[in-house]
């Protein structure tokens, strides 16, 4: 008999807001001393009430928007009450009853196709503090600067079956949730919840279950999905051991997971109204401003890049990081071609970068003085390579262009006048070369050719100057 | 609904608080008075009509804006055992 995996993802991002959830502190969990974002709010200290952060909603809503899900006209926070040392209130406000998104979905792609994984809700709700396990005192210390800092858990339905199209999935959710500004997906800003079970391939009765919690990188998620996969499997086929419905933790290090201790069930939670937070009501006006002040979609862009004659994999480029795009549009306003600006991007910066041991994703340079640069090579001020010396020094020594061009006499080499110049004085300095190629020695071109780059410090226009040293050397046959 | 012995001290472990057995009785006396009052309350008191938002307004919400947090001695001066830097507890590993 055939098996195949049945497996959910409950995905926990950390959305992009400058402050937490329900209190004005510093909303990035990474940063800081510990405990140095915290105030009496979340740190659950007696009669500190929540005030909710607008824009963890219309983040939320943002979320939702791409993923194709029925945004709620009506939402509520709840508590999910539990005891641990992160959680200083001894609850965790959530949502349960009236998630703020439902009944989304997305297409994941493999080798082995393209799936529709359903999206059966998204909710917001505030993360935990921080512990840190100290072996040698037997002791935890506690980092509550996480506390309260604003999350959306996306719960997909059970529609995953391989590790593959979970990967993809989780690929996708970063760029599109990256690429929409609704969270810089970072390093533990994406955590996820597996469900997992197995069952005879063709039947809908779903298998017993186990949940993986809380992993976060993807090489282990991948590992964890594979191992838990072949558990079941050998349990079922073997009988190598009982199969039951509990939650597991992987070990990275051991390569298995390992059965938690038991885990309150949903009503053990207590799930209730948070009564500090009144419902929250979402109206068409408010759905409306938030589509509309929406960045454009990847797909948006890459229908856009693609009118602009911008190859696949100009496009795919691009459309990796948000930045990058909006440098491309900022430098195609200003009116430089396309494919020129994507070449000027991707192929010269990217080889700069590439040159100083960064990657693309670290490119800073402002748009109008790229523009400039393309604008002297298209315009023969300067020639490419010249071009990318002056880039190279605008992203590293946040030079101008004009002022490098003119301080290290750049212009002179697309100035026809002034490279006449330069023929002249080489002619006039080499009559040996001028008179073996008046004789007839063709080489002697190249040793002129060269002493006319060397004057111009290799910056010359190779095209102009064979042009105008052909011109000199007709003149004195 | 009546709350049985067991019921308590189930949901006396969750809410982590002793219950003495010498008060168990009138615990379980306290806490089924309490829910039938709410069975009469919900049997005689028809909310279909009222707004859950009182006014309708819905929920006050505020801009994303930082405001300075509070000293770290506040919050490690609250806690029982503490570090330079953090609360400490005795070691949990969930």
């Amino acid at each position: 008999m055939r098996y195949e995996a049945v497996i959910g993802l409950e995905t926990h991002v950390e959305l992009a807001t400058n402050s937490k959830i329900f209190c004005s502190c510093g909303g990035h969990s990474t940063k800081g001393e510990p405990n140095t974002r915290v105030c009496p709010a979340c740190a659950g200290m007696p009669g500190m009430l929540p005030v909710t952060n607008r824009r963890v909603v219309e983040l939320a809503m943002r979320a939702g928007i791409l993923l194709h899900c029925d945004i709620s006209r009506y939402t509520t926070f709840d508590k999910k009450s539990y005891y641990y040392p992160d959680l200083p209130c001894a609850y965790q406000i959530t949502q349960w009853f009236h998630p703020v998104c439902r009944n989304g979905s997305v297409e994941v792609t493999t080798k082995d196709g393209t799936r529709t994984i359903g999206i059966k809700q998204i909710h917001m709700e505030e993360d935990a503090g921080k512990l840190v396990h100290d072996d040698w005192t037997e002791t935890t210390l506690v980092d509550f600067n996480r506390t309260s800092v604003p999350l959306i858990e996306i719960v997909s339905k059970p529609d995953f079956r391989t590790a593959d199209e979970v990967m993809a999935y989780l690929e996708k959710l970063k760029t599109m949730f990256r690429f929409a500004n609704i969270s810089e997906c970072e390093e533990g800003a994406m955590r996820c919840d597996v469900n997992i079970s197995i069952r005879p391939e063709g039947t809908e009765e779903l298998g017993v279950r186990t949940e993986i919690k809380n992993m976060s990188s993807l090489s282990s998620i991948r590992r964890a999905i594979q191992y838990e996969t072949a558990r079941h499997l050998d349990a079922v086929e073997r009988g190598t051991e009982t199969l039951v419905q509990e939650t597991r933790r992987w070990d990275d290090v051991k390569g298995r997971t390992f059965s938690m201790r038991n885990k309150e069930t949903a009503a053990d939670y207590r799930y209730f109204p948070d009564p500090n937070l009144m419902p929250i009501l979402i109206g068409e006006d408010w759905i409306r401003r938030v589509r509309d002040t929406m960045p454009a979609s990847i797909e948006e862009k890459t229908a856009e890049y693609q009118s602009k004659g911008l190859s696949e994999k100009e496009i795919a480029s691009l459309t990796s990081e948000r930045a990058l795009c909006d440098l491309f549009d900022a430098v195609t306003a200003a009116g430089r071609d396309p494919k020129e600006a994507a070449s000027w991007i991707l192929t010269e910066c990217g080889g700069i970068l590439r040159k100083h041991g960064q990657v693309m994703g670290e490119l800073r340079v402002a748009p109008e003085k790229l523009s400039r640069i393309m604008e002297k090579v298209s315009g023969n001020e300067i020639n490419r390579a010249a071009g990318r010396k002056v880039l190279e020094a605008v992203l590293y020594e946040d030079a101008d262009p004009d002022a490098y061009c003119k301080a290290h006499n750049l212009s002179a080499q697309g100035d026809a006048d002034a490279v006449r110049q330069v023929v002249l004085k080489v002619l006039d300095a080499t009559p040996n070369a001028v008179k073996d190629y008046l004789g007839g020695k063709k080489k002697a071109f190249q040793a002129l050719f060269g002493g006319c780059m060397k004057e111009l410090k290799g910056n010359g226009d190779p095209q102009v100057i064979r042009t105008l040293l052909e011109e000199e050397l007709s003149k004195r046959s | 609904m009546e709350i049985t012995r067991e019921t308590a001290r189930y949901v006396a472990k969750l809410s982590r608080l002793e219950i003495a057995e010498e008060d168990m009785d009138s615990v379980c006396q306290g806490l089924t008075s309490i829910l039938s009052y709410m069975d009469e309350i919900n049997a005689s008191v028809d909310t279909g009509t009222v707004s859950v938002t009182g006014s309708g307004a819905g929920c006050p919400t505020r801009p994303d804006t930082v405001a300075p947090s509070m000293e770290r001695v506040l919050l490690l001066d609250n806690a029982p055992e503490h570090g330079d830097e953090t609360p400490v507890v005795p070691r949990v590993v969930d």
